[in-house]
């Protein structure tokens, strides 16, 4: 999806929301996610991030496309916040499976590789990504008298 | 098995902009296999979900209930409601 398109689908949900309502955006920063690895004690060892300047394009594009509708005086910014999602697996395959299978973004050979050499006994795999939410509303026109 | 979120850390995000979705018609654009939409709906008035993917939307349906709830397999271009249907639209990471 383009921005372009991002922002006519933006102006589509302005004319879907009740005059009251709100809109939430949520969708991952233009950070790349990371992986990691808990092993059994606890212990968190980083392994590095799953590259993907296409995924990275995509919601700097969503950040332009919210920019653009608050700039052209569309949509009014009410709320933001960034959280951190985490996904936890505890086999390698199947997280690497499921990031292939689901995401745009690549499960670098390297990286799995890397990942599967410093794997420990009952350790699992943290796959982790910053989330932006926006509560946005539709602007208002002050009419003056 | 793959554990979303088991922090509820996106939930907790939502629930501070929307302490409550009572009474709120809501769209939800995105929504994937209900994964958010099961946290929030019993306490919506009524609650649609759309995802371009099928196979997605069908398992949305089987975790979310209720006579208040309907799910499309449409991506939102092709999604039609009447203007001002919606006291909450969420954008579920698909933008």
């Amino acid at each position: 999806m383009t921005a372009e398109s991002m922002v006519h689908a933006l102006r589509r949900t302005t004319e879907l929301l009740t005059p009251d309502g709100v809109l939430i955006d949520l969708h991952p920063t233009t950070d790349f996610p990371n992986l990691a690895i808990i092993h059994r004690d606890g212990r968190e060892e980083p392994l590095g991030p799953l590259v993907s300047e296409s995924a990275r394009d995509r919601h700097a594009a969503a950040d332009c496309a919210i920019a653009a509708t608050i700039a052209e005086g569309t949509l009014a910014r009410e709320a933001a916040a960034i959280f951190v999602f985490s996904r936890y697996s505890d086999a390698l395959d199947e997280l690497a499976d499921y990031v292939n299978a689901k995401w745009t973004t690549r499960f670098d050979d390297d990286l799995r590789e890397a990942a599967r050499r410093r794997l420990t006994p009952g350790c699992r795999l943290r796959l982790w990504e910053y989330v932006s939410i926006q509560a946005l509303r539709a602007a208002r026109t002050e009419v003056s008298s | 098995m793959i554990e979303h979120d088991p922090e509820h850390a996106e939930l907790a995000a939502i629930t501070a902009v929307i302490p409550s979705f009572s009474d709120h018609r809501v769209l939800e654009i995105g929504c994937g296999d209900g994964r958010l939409t099961r946290h929030y709906a019993s306490r919506a008035a009524a609650v649609t979900a759309v995802d371009p993917d099928q196979q997605a939307i069908t398992e949305c349906r089987a975790a979310v209930h209720g006579s208040h709830f309907v799910a499309y397999a449409i991506g939102f271009e092709e999604f039609q409601a009447p203007a001002h249907s919606y006291d909450v639209i969420i954008l579920s990471w698909s933008l």
